[in-house]
């Protein structure tokens, strides 16, 4: 199933006499299952962008299809807004702070139980999810509030994942955490995409975009660049300086090896393992 | 943010914005007098009342302040009003009534609900104008002022305006922050509008939980950065901003005393001008 922006615009306080307008004219299909990066400088409106996926923001103009349901602009409440937030979850900017309840284990069921899963099944769910983010067992009945920073992180995304959504929605969801890890947590990502959800990933690592994004969008100054193979659109200088964003390092030695005269396989290296694995296949062929 | 009560500071370089920040708590203070007193006869009060209005209409338009605004920040109190009502009817008994069926309805409990109803409008409209065109931190420094003369019967009033603008700086922060929780536990399925008693408290409390948490880990924070630079809350402090007087500010405040001490007079000497009339 699709997930649809049609000429999406949004304006924060639009009635207010300071309006800020966020987001304009962003228009996109993405066909499910997909691993889509968002790219853009701070304040570009990335966050803006994703919470009209799951009705948080109404667009201002236009509208948003997700799987079967459409988020527009009518000021109506939506009857089905409980069926949409658990189709699309959306993991926040700095989650670790949602956490409320007595314990880890309590407050990875609570989305789950309020989909109205009967307590065991939530319970199982919750189990299952905290296993996945790496938080041991030991640590289920702890309050969250004993936790370390990257610690809550996880709890927090393990409280989306037991709601099990179609589309997982994440901000940042690696910022502040050690690189190991981000890595393992990024790793589970790629795996539930390969299981068939659909993954949403802001991100300003441009590592992570090349290593798992199946396909990035652009955003500068609220208005969508473009949506590109992470493959290609760190080649294009101009699009990068327009929408101020650096290219991975590893972009950057390609560039340079290729202006040096070697001929490797862009298409390739989306890492440092599969960069290896060229220069390997170039040794070989020289050899 | 679309919840707070009283008005944004918003930056307009208006005849309002201008005017010294002590000067405006004063004329705040003394429109709320003028709006509580009372005036020869009912028909009196309502005249003044409808004055005050006028001004009110004539202040907002100068400072750009919408009428939506002001309409916004009466709305929740539609609820108080109708229930003041009721306790009114029920309660008051006195003077002429008229009758829905065998039921008594006395006048003076209407008018008890109108009074009220009118005060708390003008109450709000003057706060609101004040807010929208002071920013906080010269409310502060204004309130600091007047509260001077304390500091020799060694109140500790630099600490509390202190407080006080840090309660104020916090204000947009917190309700940002609650915002912010409230969407995230929105796209955990919770449901801020609708379902049973129940599931409402778990709503509230699963917002109030980690705003409290959030707010003391910010002031303890806050502390040791001031702490860090050197703060000492019983140190003599200068100030970057100095507030002066400034003409229009004296002769506004000529105005003011003007209008506050006719209305004073007029109220002590209990003048119905429509015993004239009549
Ligand atoms: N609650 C709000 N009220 C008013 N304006 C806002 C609000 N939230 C964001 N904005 C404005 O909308 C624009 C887009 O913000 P948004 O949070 O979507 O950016 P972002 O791309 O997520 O940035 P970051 O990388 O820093 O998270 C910014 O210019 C911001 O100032
Ligand atoms: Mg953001």
């Amino acid at each position: 199933m699709p997930l649809m922006f049609d000429h999406v615009y949004y304006t924060y306080d639009a009635s207010s006499p300071l309006p800020s307008k966020a987001i304009e004219d962003i228009h996109f299909t993405l066909n499910e299952p997909f691993f889509c990066g968002i790219i853009g400088q701070t304040g570009s409106g990335k966050s803006t962008l994703v919470q009209q996926i799951n009705a948080l923001l109404r667009p201002t103009q236009g509208k948003v299809i997700v799987g079967e349901f459409v988020v527009d602009s009518s000021k109506k409440k939506m009857k089905e807004i409980k069926s949409l937030r658990k189709y699309a979850g959306l993991v926040f900017q700095f989650a670790e702070y949602q956490l409320f309840e007595e314990t880890v284990l309590k407050d990875v069921s609570f989305g789950p139980k309020n989909f109205k899963e009967n307590e065991e099944v939530a319970v199982e769910k919750a189990k299952k999810a905290l296993k996945k983010v790496g938080i041991p067992e030991e640590y289920f009945s702890k309050s969250p509030f004993e936790l370390s920073g990257g610690e809550k992180r996880r709890v927090a995304i393990a409280g989306l994942l037991a709601m099990e959504p179609q589309i997982l929605i994440l901000d940042e969801p690696t910022a502040g955490l050690d690189p190991k890890g981000a890595q393992e947590i990024l790793a589970l990502f790629y795996d539930l995409y390969q299981n068939g959800t659909s993954i949403l990933l802001i991100t300003h690592d441009m590592n992570v975009v090349l290593k798992y994004c199946t396909s990035v969008m652009v955003l500068h100054q609220g208005k969508l660049l473009g949506m590109y193979s992470p493959l290609d659109v760190f080649y294009q200088k101009e699009l990068l300086s327009e929408a101020e964003i650096d290219a991975p390092d590893l972009i950057c030695l390609v560039e340079q090896m290729e202006k040096k005269g070697f001929s490797l396989n862009r298409q390739n290296i989306r890492d440092i393992e599969s960069f290896v694995a060229e220069i390997k296949k170039m040794k070989g062929e020289v050899k | 943010m679309k919840a707070l009560p009283i008005g944004r500071y918003t930056n307009y370089d208006t005849f309002l914005n201008r005017l010294d920040a002590r000067f405006k708590l004063l004329a705040m203070i003394l429109f709320m007098v003028v709006v509580f007193i009372h005036f020869g006869s009912r028909a009196m009060d309502f005249t003044f009342y409808g004055l005050l209005m006028v001004m009110v209409l004539v202040f907002m338009r100068i400072a750009h302040i919408r009428i939506r605004q002001l309409l916004r920040a009466i709305k929740p109190m539609w609820f108080m009003m109708i229930f003041l009502l009721i306790i009114n009817v029920l309660v008051v008994q006195t003077g002429e009534a008229f009758y829905i069926g065998d039921f008594p309805i006395h006048y003076d409990a209407l008018f008890n609900t109108l009074y009220t109803f009118v005060r708390l409008i003008l109450m709000l409209a003057f706060s609101l104008i004040l807010t929208a065109t002071t920013k906080p931190m010269d409310l502060t420094y204004a309130l600091e002022w007047y509260l001077h003369p304390l500091t020799f019967i060694k109140v500790p009033v630099h600490i509390i305006a202190m407080v006080i603008s840090l309660a104020l700086r916090f204000i947009p922060t917190l309700l940002e922050e609650a915002d912010r929780f409230m969407k995230a536990q929105a796209s955990r399925g919770v449901d801020f509008e609708n379902g049973k008693l129940r599931e409402k408290v778990r709503a509230i409390i699963s917002l109030i939980i980690p705003l409290f948490v959030s707010a003391i880990q910010r002031s303890t924070d806050l502390a040791d950065a001031m702490e860090v630079r050197g703060y000492d809350p019983n140190g003599k402090r200068t100030r970057y901003r100095i507030m002066h007087f400034a003409k229009r500010d004296v002769l506004s405040l000529f105005f003011l005393l003007a209008f506050f001490g006719g209305m004073l007079a007029l109220s002590i000497c209990g003048i119905d001008f429509y015993a004239f009339i009549l």
